[in-house]
């Protein structure tokens, strides 16, 4: 006659084991993956290049057809940037002398919201004086790179 | 009446079962720091948005020299034999994508130019010498399947 009473119990002792050693590697993992996960974060240099960019055309180059009829298509055009690759993750205002003229869409004022984090965009803002006329140029940026498999 | 027969087996295979989670445990936790350690996606992610950045403010005409010893460096420890991958350039998505692991990292610029004669230039051995990526920066071609 076999007595098996009390023999299972030590393996369930097992499956408790087992247990703490996934808490225990899940919270290694997650630390990590908080600590290293979040990447480069490149949007305040993104929108400052974006503006860059722009005030650099519009000192260079007559916009004054593509400010008078806010033609956007124009304007990629002229400055040389590619309007599909910005209109995924960046956006632009320029105004001459306070009037609007070209505007991508995009909300630039949650760029000054105090505690944002990485979810939210960032921002850069200048003003250039040209023959007289005070030209802001705001660049806003949320672009993210991509990870692919190959 | 208490059987102890087999009992001695029994603690056998438990503490045998422990031991095998314990190091199977220990084994998988080095190799998620390991490849931790080396930060491949973070290097990727600063690599791609660096170039991009480059590319950005640069001018056609212009030919451009790049740092990358410790991109290289990683790639290698991370089995990536051909060098030829670790940078490559798409033009007809205007694309960088760094490959330093088993999956790459890409990011756009809005640079409208194209890239060419891209090369990754090893080190020649004296001392220091670094790898450098080298490529030229030339306008736009009409042609959307040019690389």
């Amino acid at each position: 006659m076999q007595n098996r009473r009390g023999s299972s119990e030590n393996y369930v002792l097992i499956f408790a084991f087992v247990f703490l050693l996934v808490l225990i590697f899940g919270g290694i993992w997650a630390g990590t993956t908080v600590y290293f996960g979040e990447g480069y974060d490149f949007r305040k240099v993104d929108a400052e290049v974006l503006n860059y960019l722009i005030r650099k055309c519009i000192l260079e180059r007559d916009l004054e057809m593509q400010f008078k009829e806010k033609s956007i298509t124009g304007f990629y055009e002229i400055c040389s940037l590619n309007e599909e690759i910005i209109a995924e993750g960046n956006n632009f205002r320029i105004s001459v002398n306070g009037e609007e003229k070209i505007f991508t869409g995009g909300d630039f004022e949650q760029c000054d919201f105090k505690g944002r984090t990485s979810k939210f965009p960032e921002c850069s803002r200048h003003e250039i004086d040209l023959e007289g006329k005070m030209i802001k140029v705001e660049t806003l940026s949320m672009r993210e790179s991509r990870r692919v498999n190959g | 009446m208490i059987n102890k027969r087999g009992s001695g087996s029994d603690i056998l295979w438990q503490n045998v079962a422990y031991i095998v989670f314990t190091v199977i445990f220990f084994a998988g936790i080095l190799l998620f720091l390991n490849q931790q350690s080396n930060g491949a996606f973070v290097w990727e992610d600063f690599y791609a948005k660096e170039i991009s950045r480059v590319i950005n403010l640069a001018e056609a005409g212009d030919e451009l020299q790049i740092d990358v010893q410790k991109a290289t460096g990683i790639a290698l420890r991370n089995d990536v034999s051909d060098i030829r991958r670790v940078f490559e350039f798409d033009n007809a998505k205007n694309e960088i994508c760094v490959k330093l692991s088993a999956r790459k990292t890409c990011y756009n610029y809005y640079n409208n130019v194209d890239v060419v004669d891209a090369e990754v230039i090893l080190a020649s051995g004296d001392k220091g010498d670094v790898n450098i990526l080298s490529f030229k920066v030339v306008e736009k071609r009409r042609d959307e399947n040019a690389k």
